[in-house]
């Protein structure tokens, strides 16, 4: 009898719990961490991929505002000057000897597991309609897992399984799911970084470690350093300006 | 001597035979006529699969670029997409291949070195998926003009690219397009080599790299599926954007006299002589060309299935026609064997005759079927065959080597309806065949 | 003389319908050569079964039957084939001859299958044969060009041709009037004198006894008596 009355205050809680919080409303907490951001930021980013035993790095400069992003390479020498622009869902490639930028897909693979969208600024809330689906607790920490589901084709991801801790709001553990719901790149997150924008304090993504979820040993770690606000033009986001 | 006395005795038993068939003209027309409508089926049939193959040949090593014989690194058609650096020929790799095939050049007419890679093709406002392959000016050119193509693919070179057939030697960036591509990137058709493009593709490295093109070539894949897929690039422009000097493989294209079968063994013992692990193909090889071996396969299953159907109706015409024969003619066997004749005489006189009149109606056969393949031709009656793009000539590629293809099978046919015949008939007893009142 | 037929105890049975009939029962017979015997008997004595085990058209259910000396039980089909080629020929009742094949022709057609001569020694065969019977001035003629005697008269020299030790004839003449019944056997008289050849033939025609040297009739199955031997 007694556990019958705990099962079923359990399960008023759990419902509430849930109840209160809008999925929509933590992913777009959790976008902000991860550069999802109405006002202009930057920050580098530097991707380590370790695919069949073999090691190699790519350094970027990421400048984002809103919902467009630009990013540079600046590292290996060889793919200096070489450019990413985002703009909404689009995404362009450019270097120098280009008379025209090329067109490419967010999907492509960047660099080991790292897909050509991950680099740039997140913006789940826009892209993925989101169901709350369970609590869960991720390093001794309680979290929300959200279900997104693509609302256009074309996007990094067709679903996504996202664990947002309850307290920070912040990411720490995607799944990436294929069509069928099965995973197939898993995701870490941490938080080490923080800047100021308007006198307010964010926590700012400092690694994400993306690996095969069937050959954990294949991965890219991707490291966010120096954030900080920016006042960017938006001519650095118009890929006409490229070739001008 | 005593060949000239066999052969009196066959001219003899051929006559008689000959004479035969005119006893019941009504019968031997019908038959004749059943075995000539087979023929001609036959060899329509074995003509329609004839020219099948020999575009398919033709394009296969032509169009395609693929050669008579291709060498690959060892495993590269499974792991070159995965691993491309490490199942591709380095230059020191290339520079030993082309040593042993320096060897062969008396066999060789021209060689072709090839690169591949799935990439994008971009107009600069939006950009559609491709598979490039590369091409060399020199080769292309050779290809394209090869009298064997020209004769049994045309269909599948436009005629601009008979046109512009130096288009490749003036310039380095030219890529060649086919109409469906030109169509769903919105490039102005014709293509003109003042519109640039860009295709990027990732790396050997891994990279994603892109670079500048120039439009002016097209080509058609004649597949529905390959359409709006397939790109020929520049091969140092294709080496450019992979950011390589190495190569996927090596294209082969033989003289006309040359056994594919035997060079490819020569070869496959020298190259394995090589610090490094090679494996070389034939065009038809399932491995590199999956759509030759199910097309063909796919047609000599039809043909076999019509060939039966059509060899089992005159089968049975000759045997019905056979039978009627021997009934009609029980009293005069019964002589025959009276006189001295052993079975296997009389079961000549009737094999004779029906050789005879199959061989009567295999010329006629001829006739009708060289008429019927020159009218069709003339005609250029256009279809769509499955899977193909656009629409092609239904040709028949007829010839002396179908027909005496067919003239043997239609008379090894006749031969053993009327052994069978024979064997089952004439067990009748020598004092019934004399007594038979033709009843 | 030699004996060209030595028959010895032979019996032969068949069936007719659901009826076993027994048409010889250990018949006995002798034939020389150079002989021209007729073979008489009512319907279904026996007498055409004998002609048809004697030329090797049929097989006797027991005893012996030799021809010129060889002994036709122990023979193949192929080499009663070359038996009857090289050693008898048959006259039919119905004349038996090949309609699409010219009198020539008709007349060459055992020869056709013999290796041993060239084809000159044919054409001179075939015109001796024609010769002998009259009608080598016919030679081109088909057989629907011919009367019933003519035929017939083709048939006799296609049986000649081969120049057989034997000739055996089957009602020769039931398909003829009487006038040519005689002509005809009158020529197989005079083959028979002038070139010595052995004929054996079965008739019905009472007539024609008095002309043969010898009459054997045949009742239920054996040779009954000689009626005439002259």
């Amino acid at each position: 009898m007694k556990n019958i009355f705990l099962f079923i205050v359990a399960l008023f809680l759990v419902k509430n719990s849930l109840a209160s919080i809008s999925a929509e409303e933590l992913l777009r907490a959790s976008d902000q961490g991860r550069g999802g951001i109405k006002s202009g930021i930057e920050w580098v980013t530097e991707i380590e991929t370790i695919e069949n035993g073999e090691k190699s790095n790519r350094k970027f400069k990421v400048k984002t505002l809103d919902h467009d992003a630009y990013v540079e390479a600046i590292a290996p020498a060889k793919n200096k000057g070489e450019v990413y622009i985002f703009n909404d869902r689009n995404m362009w490639f450019y270097k120098p000897s280009l008379k025209k930028p090329v067109s490419i897909s967010a999907r492509q693979k960047l660099s080991g597991q790292a897909a050509n969208g991950d680099i740039a600024s997140t913006h789940y809330a826009r892209d993925y309609s989101a169901v709350l689906e369970k609590e869960d607790s991720f390093n001794g920490q309680k979290c929300f897992v959200l279900l997104l589901k693509a609302k256009t084709k074309n996007l990094t991801y067709d679903q996504i399984r996202y664990w947002i801790n309850a307290k920070s709001r912040l990411a720490v553990k995607a799944e990436f799911l294929t069509l069928q719901g099965k995973p197939f790149k898993v995701g870490t997150l941490e938080y080490a970084n923080k800047f100021k924008l308007d006198g307010q304090v964010i926590a700012f993504v400092s690694s994400l470690t993306i690996a095969d979820a069937k050959f954990p040993e294949n991965k890219s770690i991707i490291k966010y350093s120096v954030p900080k606000a920016a006042d960017h033009s938006a001519a650095l986001f118009n890929v006409n300006n490229l070739t001008r | 001597m005593e060949l000239s006395k066999t052969m009196f005795m066959n001219r003899k038993m051929l006559k008689l035979a000959f004479l035969n068939l005119f006893r019941n003209k009504r019968r031997s027309l019908s038959t004749g006529m059943a075995i000539c409508v087979g023929f001609v089926g036959l060899n329509l049939l074995g003509a329609y699969i004839y020219r099948v193959k020999r575009a398919l040949d033709t394009t296969s090593v032509y169009s395609a670029l693929r050669g008579h014989v291709q060498i690959f690194k060892k495993d590269a058609l499974v792991n070159y997409a995965i691993r491309p650096e490490r199942y591709s020929l380095s230059p020191s790799e290339i520079s030993q291949v082309s040593d042993i095939l320096k060897v062969h050049a008396s066999e060789i007419e021209y060689i072709g070195r090839n690169l591949s890679g799935s990439g994008l093709l971009s107009n600069g406002s939006r950009s559609h998926p491709v598979l490039a392959f590369s091409y060399e000016a020199e080769v292309y050119a050779r290809s394209l003009m090869q009298p064997e193509l020209l004769k049994w693919a045309n269909d599948w070179v436009l005629p601009s690219q008979l046109e512009n057939i130096d288009i490749f030697k003036q310039s380095e960036d030219v890529i060649s397009i086919t109409p469906k591509i030109a169509d769903i990137m919105g490039f102005q058709y014709p293509l003109s080599s003042q519109e640039s493009a860009q295709i990027a593709a990732r790396t050997f490295t891994g990279d994603l790299n892109a670079v500048n093109v120039e439009l002016g070539a097209e080509h058609t894949t004649g597949l529905q599926y390959l359409e709006d897929t397939i790109i020929l690039v520049p091969l140092k422009k294709m080496q450019e954007l992979l950011a390589t000097e190495n190569i996927e493989s090596f294209s082969l294209y033989l003289k006309s006299s040359v056994s594919f079968t035997e060079l490819k063994k020569q070869l496959d013992r020298e190259l394995s002589q090589l610090s490094f692990p090679t494996e070389t193909y034939l065009y038809f090889d399932e491995k590199i060309n999956a759509m030759y071996v199910g097309t063909l396969g796919f047609l000599i299953v039809m043909g076999s299935f019509f060939v039966f159907l059509i060899g089992t109706a005159v089968s049975l015409t000759i045997v019905n026609s056979l039978t009627m024969g021997i009934i009609e003619r029980t009293k005069e066997i019964g002589t025959l064997r009276a006189v001295g004749f052993r079975q296997r005489d009389v079961a000549r006189i009737f094999v004779l005759e029906n050789i005879q009149l199959c061989l009567f109606s295999i010329v006629i056969g001829i006739v009708i079927t060289y008429f019927i393949a020159f009218i069709v031709n003339a005609l250029n009656i256009q279809f769509t065959p499955p899977a193909v793009s656009g629409k092609v000539q239904f040709k028949l590629g007829w010839n002396l080597f179908i027909a005496g293809v067919i003239t043997s099978l239609v008379l090894l046919l006749t031969w053993i309806s009327s052994i069978i015949v024979m064997r089952t008939k004439l067990k009748v007893k020598l004092i019934d065949l004399i007594n038979d009142s033709g009843a | 003389m030699k004996n060209v037929v030595e028959i010895s105890g032979v019996f032969k049975k068949y069936q007719m319908g659901a009826t076993e009939v027994q048409a010889l029962l250990g018949l006995n017979l002798e034939i020389k050569s150079g002989e021209f015997t007729a073979l008489i008997g009512s319907s279904g004595s026996g007498k055409t079964t004998l002609l048809n085990l004697i030329g090797c058209l049929d097989d006797a259910d027991r005893g012996k039957i030799l021809i010129d000396g060889i002994d036709v039980s122990s023979l193949s089909e192929d080499e009663k084939s070359d038996l009857r080629n090289r050693k008898i020929g048959f006259i039919f009742q119905s004349f038996n001859l090949i309609p699409v094949l010219n009198v020539f022709e008709n007349v060459e057609i055992p020869l056709t299958i013999r290796k041993d001569l060239t084809e000159e020694q044919r054409r001179e065969k075939v015109m001796a044969a024609l010769k002998d019977v009259e009608l080598d001035t016919f030679a081109d003629h088909r057989p629907d060009q011919l009367s019933g005697g003519q035929r017939q008269r083709v048939a006799i020299a296609r049986a000649l041709v081969t120049e057989p030790s034997l000739i055996l004839a089957d009602e020769p003449t039931a398909n003829l009037d009487s006038k040519t019944a005689n002509l005809i056997i009158d020529l197989m008289l005079e083959l028979n004198s002038k070139k010595k050849m052995t004929f054996l033939f079965c008739t019905h025609d009472e007539k024609l006894m008095n002309r043969v040297q010898r009459v054997l009739r045949i009742k239920d199955g054996i040779i009954e008596n000689y009626v005439h031997e002259s």
